[in-house]
């Protein structure tokens, strides 16, 4: 029987018996050997090795935290922006060029416009399937800015897409109606092309650095407070 | 009242004592025979908590002492315990 009871006093930790081994042994040897003192060495020691877990369960959580995040990044897709920049020529006119808007822009932007162009350019073909298309052009609105420069110098024309390829279509798309509706204004001012609609390589988001970074922290913190409230509650 | 550190804190409370000697002395006031491997986890979780402290000693068997912090703590714990007790008989008299 004391040979079970020092063998279970070697489920301690290697540290743990270093510092207290020698006066434990001392009290066993005062002791009646019995299950009951076997049973509460071997939970004893059991808990002192969950308590010096807190390390392994930090980084454990912090790994998971990078796992999720990883995973996150897989499932949610991509989006890229493609800008193009465009114009007036003569020289900035603001005013002019809001009333120019004002007249294109509805064309432009317009149910039958956006629908060719969702359907020569096979875009949003999940979101097709299970919404009539006026919601989906009504998507397309919403990922398609049309801003001006600063003084009315311009037009900057951005369209945000998962896909590079045909982010940069839809702006190349888009420009060309707008100088094509520019043009049949029969209006002074036009519109000229200053820079074409850019391939994006990155996309704006997600950013997989900042996703990263957050689930490795929010991970560590985590298994942090979870280690400390195992250390308290095992004691 | 069966808390381990409790127990050891209140058996430090009138002198220094090594581990045999403090469950002795809490089997005999507190009827609680604790075990080795509970005796040492409260003895370790203690002494992390500076509320007591281990004495050199030639023998193998340490003994340990209550620090300031450790009274203080076990002051704030019988005032607790104390409120506790009042609480209780006054309900049961008026059960």
């Amino acid at each position: 029987m004391r040979r079970l009871l020092n063998c279970a006093m070697r489920l301690y930790p290697r540290e743990w018996r270093e510092r207290y081994g020698e006066e434990m042994e001392a009290l066993l040897e005062q002791l009646e050997p019995s299950l009951a003192t076997g049973w509460d060495l071997v939970l004893g020691a059991l808990k002192m090795r969950l308590r010096k877990q807190s390390v392994q369960i930090t980084l454990a959580f912090g790994l998971l935290g990078t796992v999720l995040a990883g995973g996150l990044l897989w499932w949610v897709p991509p989006r890229y922006i493609s800008e193009a920049t465009l114009i007036q020529q003569g020289g900035a006119d603001q005013a002019a060029l809001t009333n120019l808007l004002a007249s294109v822009m509805p064309k432009v932007l317009s149910r039958r416009a956006l629908s060719k162009t969702i359907q020569e350019l096979d875009l949003y073909g999940e979101q097709r399937k299970v919404e009539p298309m006026e919601d989906v052009v009504e998507t397309m609105r919403h990922a398609i800015s049309v801003s001006q420069m600063t003084g009315g110098a311009g037009l900057i024309v951005r369209f945000v897409y998962p896909q590079q390829q045909r982010a940069q279509a839809v702006v190349d798309d888009l420009v060309r109606r707008l100088l094509e509706e520019n043009l049949q204004s029969g209006r002074a001012q036009t519109l000229e092309l200053l820079d074409p609609p850019t391939y994006p390589h990155n996309p704006i988001f997600p950013n997989w650095r900042a996703m990263f970074a957050t689930g490795v922290a929010a991970g560590l913190v985590v298994g942090a407070v979870i280690a400390r409230w195992r250390a308290l509650r095992l004691g | 009242m069966t808390d381990p550190p409790l127990l050891l804190l209140t058996s430090l409370a009138d002198g220094d004592k090594h581990g045999y000697a403090m469950m002795e002395d809490i089997a005999a006031f507190a009827q609680v025979k604790l075990g080795p491997g509970t005796l040492y986890g409260a003895i370790s979780r203690l002494e992390e908590q500076g509320l007591i402290v281990p004495l050199d000693s030639d023998d193998r068997r340490r003994p340990y002492r209550l620090t300031a912090a450790g009274h203080a703590h076990l002051r704030e714990q019988m005032a607790r315990l104390q409120g506790l007790v009042k609480v209780g008989q006054s309900r049961l008299r008026h059960a």
